[in-house]
């Protein structure tokens, strides 16, 4: 789950400001916080509180009613928007406060596909019924949590090591997807779409195309049980190899 | 449009050996029971405010009959 504290948010605020201002300003002055802005926590927070850099990736305003503006904002993990509606209140000296907060997307996961504790209740009473078609509409395979980010698939004979901790090396990969970067957070998967492991790139795509050796991903978590796949017998001729 | 950057970047698929997949091995992930995807499968809750995310990953536990569950991320405003 620790992919998902890293993943971009959106969230749909309330903000209240503490006197009445035109509207172009409020506008043009929103408008102003996409792109990087500075941060110090807030008193009450789960991190050190100290100046961070964040990026607002967009921020939508959509309504403004006197003294009560409703937005949409996309940030980068990390950000506290009842901090940035603070800063925001400060910047234009009038005071503003953070009414309501709904979380509508984080990573792949969007409001709109979500589902309440009823509903799984429910769906979990069906299932027991013999019709599981709700649960199955709602429990997720986890590789749903890691879809945001980029894929590498491997061999057969190279997962079970895998699923022991070890990195990944080049000779065992299949496919992968373009874009990846050095540093780059990337899912392993087998060839059945299985999520293996999670791990950092130290390569970028186009040189694991052109190379035919060296180490691609540091793994640092696995996900796929041990021995569901053979263990590689060391010696043994593979064509996959 | 609102995107966030990795809804952003379109990636392809680099092919650097075909392979075929033994099905003696592993499993599809549509094709796991639903006993298994209660094990290790995820719910896209969206929680009621009132209850702590810790609750409600309580609650799941309960209703669904199973010793562990957690997490995502708590709303931290």
């Amino acid at each position: 789950m620790q992919t998902l504290l890293k993943a971009g948010k959106e969230y749909i605020a309330l903000m209240h400001l503490h006197k009445e201002v035109d509207e172009e300003i409020i506008r043009k002055e929103l408008n102003e916080l996409i792109g990087k802005i500075t941060q110090i926590p807030p008193v009450r927070s789960a991190v050190k509180r100290r100046e961070r850099k964040r990026e607002i990736y967009y921020l939508e305003i959509l309504e403004i009613d006197k003294q009560d503006v409703l937005f949409r904002v996309g940030c980068e993990a990390g950000t506290y928007i009842r901090k940035l509606i603070f800063d925001f209140g400060k910047k234009l000296d009038i005071g503003a406060n953070m009414q309501q907060l709904i979380r509508t997307k984080a990573g792949p996961f969007k409001i709109e596909d979500s589902f309440t504790l009823h509903d799984l209740k429910d769906a979990y009473e069906f299932y027991k019924e013999g019709n599981d078609k709700e649960i199955k509409k709602i429990i997720l395979p986890m590789e749903f949590a890691v879809q945001h980010l980029p894929k590498i698939w491997v061999f057969d004979n190279c997962v079970d090591s895998l699923a022991h901790g070890a990195d990944l090396s080049i000779p065992g990969v299949s496919k992968l997807e373009s874009d990846i970067k050095e540093g780059d957070l990337v899912a392993i998967f087998s060839l059945k779409d299985e999520l293996i492991c999670l791990g950092n790139a130290l390569l970028e795509s186009e040189n694991v195309l052109k190379q035919e050796k060296g180490k691609f991903v540091k793994t640092h978590k696995v996900f796929i049980e041990r021995r569901i796949y053979p263990k590689r017998v060391i010696g043994e001729k593979n064509e996959n190899l | 449009m609102n995107e966030l950057p990795f809804e952003k970047i379109k990636r392809t698929v680099l092919v650097k050996k075909e392979a075929k997949t033994d099905e003696k091995y592993g499993k599809k992930p549509e094709d796991r029971s639903v006993e298994e995807l209660i094990q290790y499968g995820i719910v896209n809750l969206n929680k009621c405010s009132g209850p702590t995310s810790h609750q409600c990953s309580d609650y799941v536990q309960k209703i669904l009959g199973i010793d562990k569950a957690g997490h995502g991320g708590s709303l931290e405003n």
